[in-house]
């Protein structure tokens, strides 16, 4: 479960951002909207425990991230908190199932390449396992990132405009991706986007202003 | 896929940035561990064959150049001097001189130095006959086991010297039926396997009967009748003839008298003597000029290749700060990004380090090769010594120190910053 409360930001101490107070369920999904530069990316940071909140708490599963630093936090990042971003990133060095694993050891996991491949499969992407990311399509490089982001069964998934640079196809596919992986982790799924094609997919939404 | 594993993939992954901090690396550490090599083998060559001699006496001249002839065979006598003026320290009685081994040179076979000498020789280099037997008769050789090897000369072969040290057809000398091999030498490692070992008495005669065949003297054959029984010869009882150089070692090589002994030659005789550890120390610090000046431009090679390593890690974060921000991500802390760059440096280094190494070996070999055709030394490439892991560690210390900086960068990454643009 994830929640916050009281929780605001602030770049300079002069400008502050407060966020709505959540209480997100386990297996429930919500999509967290606003217009560019209300805050969202700064919100899903938060959430993720990438930025400290200056003011307010972010629990998950009553771990409040807000009172972790250093490796507890980064370790905590790895075993709970799957990140889906805009940009989809990966090693460039190498392979699809290589950056599963990566992220399976960083995490302090062991290797499991049945787990990946798994998962790969899950996602359709299985023949892509020994492949190069860079040679990758987009759609492809989008559900190895989602593939990434569950590898380590996250308790909450975290979504970043994940469907922004895609046509309408792709992005009910990604939305049918992230709803059918959410539901087999069990997790929580919240999605920070501005696209309003997902607004009728899912009727949770938290606005930002 | 570990931290190790994922730095070997990401310097792999650019091929160029490699190939270049290898390259400058490897030169740099090849030139420093060729050096290294070739020092510690011209210093063991040149110790080994010292030989635990004290002094050497011989003709005015270059102190070196008559310790490069007469204990190195690498270069040509200051001249020759007299038995009568020597024969002092030729006295078995002497009380200063524990052993005088008289040298007569002047001739050579295939440009292995014939030596007419005594068996005296044999214990300053613990050589033993290995087939055959010691040089008995006038014109009998014994021949060190690199003479037996390089020229295929075998116990009962027969050859005519040649003057000086190079190999001439011109300069043959023609006698009779010329020198005999009767003994092979066992290996030693010093420079008597380089070395044909004979009476004095056959080198006077080759040159007695060379000079009385250019004279057109009405030689008479009788009183330059070669005594082919060496047995009864004494050096002594010929005060008249030459010889080249005494090799000398001492009763007691730290007793006043000793010290001085070669002074009061230097000052009191026509004869030089010189002292082999201060001469070959004067050879190195002059060697040592060229080596120091190598050496420095090894290390600005090195340092050269540490600044490109610096510059290929600096470079490479730029391109990879979304990695490290997705590292930081999926859970690694900030000492892992750290690690990972000082393991990116040092990796590069290492493969540094490889190519050198191969490549001072390899050089090394060839120069061995060079080396044993000009001067008959046997240098090897083959020769892996404890300094070259200090030169393993001072490589990957200087990998630590060019990854330093990209690795605090990465330290610091900050990733809210990097994965909001």
């Amino acid at each position: 479960m994830l929640s916050t409360k009281n929780l605001s930001y602030s770049y300079n101490n002069s400008n502050w951002i407060n966020f709505p107070d959540l209480e997100c369920k386990a297996d429930q999904r919500y999509l967290i909207i606003g217009q560019s530069g209300t805050g969202k990316t700064t919100f899903l940071h938060l959430l993720a425990g990438l930025l400290k909140p200056k003011k307010g708490s972010v629990l998950i599963n009553d771990a409040d991230l807000s009172r972790m630093s250093g490796p507890s936090l980064d370790k905590f990042r790895g075993d709970n908190i799957g990140i889906i971003f805009q940009q989809t990133h990966f090693m460039d060095a190498l392979n699809v199932e290589e950056n599963l694993m990566i992220a399976q050891k960083l995490a302090g996991h062991a290797v499991n390449k049945a787990e990946i491949t798994q998962i790969l499969d899950k996602l359709n992407i299985a023949h892509k396992q020994t492949s190069k990311t860079k040679n990758l399509s987009q759609g492809e490089k989008q559900r190895v990132a989602i593939a990434r982001a569950l590898i380590n069964k996250p308790v909450v998934i975290l979504a970043d405009e994940p469907t922004s640079a895609l046509d309408d196809k792709n992005c009910l596919e990604v939305v049918d991706l992230l709803e059918r992986t959410a539901d087999d982790a069990n997790a929580t799924l919240l999605i920070v986007t501005h696209d309003n094609r997902l607004m009728e997919h899912f009727p949770n939404q938290i606005k930002l202003s | 896929m570990n931290l190790l594993g994922l730095s070997w993939k990401n310097i792999m992954n650019k091929p160029l940035n490699l190939l270049l901090s290898m390259v400058l690396f490897g030169l740099g550490i090849g030139l420093i561990n060729a050096l290294l090599l070739m020092d510690h083998q011209m210093k063991e060559q040149f110790d080994n064959n010292l030989a635990g001699i004290d002094m050497v006496i011989g003709a005015k001249g270059s102190p070196l150049q008559m310790i490069l002839c007469s204990m190195y065979h690498i270069d040509n006598p200051t001249g020759n001097i007299s038995i009568g003026e020597a024969k002092p320290f030729l006295n078995p009685k002497h009380p200063l001189i524990a052993t005088a081994v008289p040298l007569a040179l002047g001739d050579s076979h295939e440009s292995y130095r014939i030596v007419g000498t005594d068996y005296s020789i044999l214990s300053l280099y613990e050589a033993k006959i290995g087939e055959g037997k010691l040089w008995e008769q006038h014109f009998d050789v014994t021949i060190g086991r690199v003479v037996a090897d390089e020229t295929g000369l075998k116990i009962g072969d027969r050859f005519q010297s040649s003057h000086g040290f190079t190999h001439d057809e011109d300069l043959i000398h023609e006698h009779e039926d010329g020198f005999k091999v009767v003994g092979i030498l066992e290996p030693t490692g010093s420079v008597i396997d380089q070395l044909i070992l004979t009476t004095t008495k056959s080198i006077w005669d080759v040159h007695g009967h060379e000079e009385a065949e250019e004279s057109h003297d009405d030689h008479d054959h009788a009183e330059h009748d070669h005594e082919h029984d060496a047995a009864g010869f004494n050096l002594l009882d010929y005060p008249d003839q030459d010889i080249t150089n005494i090799l000398v070692k001492f009763r007691n090589r730290t007793n006043f008298q000793s010290l001085s002994l070669p002074r009061n030659i230097n000052e009191n005789t026509d004869m030089q003597a010189a002292s082999p550890p201060i001469e070959i120390n004067r050879l190195y610090s002059m060697i040592g000029v060229g080596v120091d000046a190598l050496r420095n431009i090894a290390i600005i090679i090195a340092l050269v290749s540490a600044f490109s390593i610096f510059i290929s890690l600096f470079s490479s974060l730029k391109d990879r700060k979304y990695e490290l921000a997705l590292m930081r991500v999926m859970g690694a802390g900030r000492n892992k990004l750290f690690l990972l760059i000082i393991l990116e440096g040092m990796l590069l280094a290492l493969l540094g380090f490889i190519v050198g190494f191969i490549i001072s070996h390899i050089g090394m070999e060839v120069i061995a090769h060079y080396a044993k055709a000009s001067y008959r030394y046997s240098f090897t490439g083959f020769l892996f010594l404890k300094a070259e892991l200090v030169i393993l560690a001072v490589s990957l210390l200087i990998g630590v120190i060019a990854a330093l900086i990209p690795a605090i960068q990465a330290y610091r990454t900050d990733i809210h910053e990097t994965l909001s643009k």
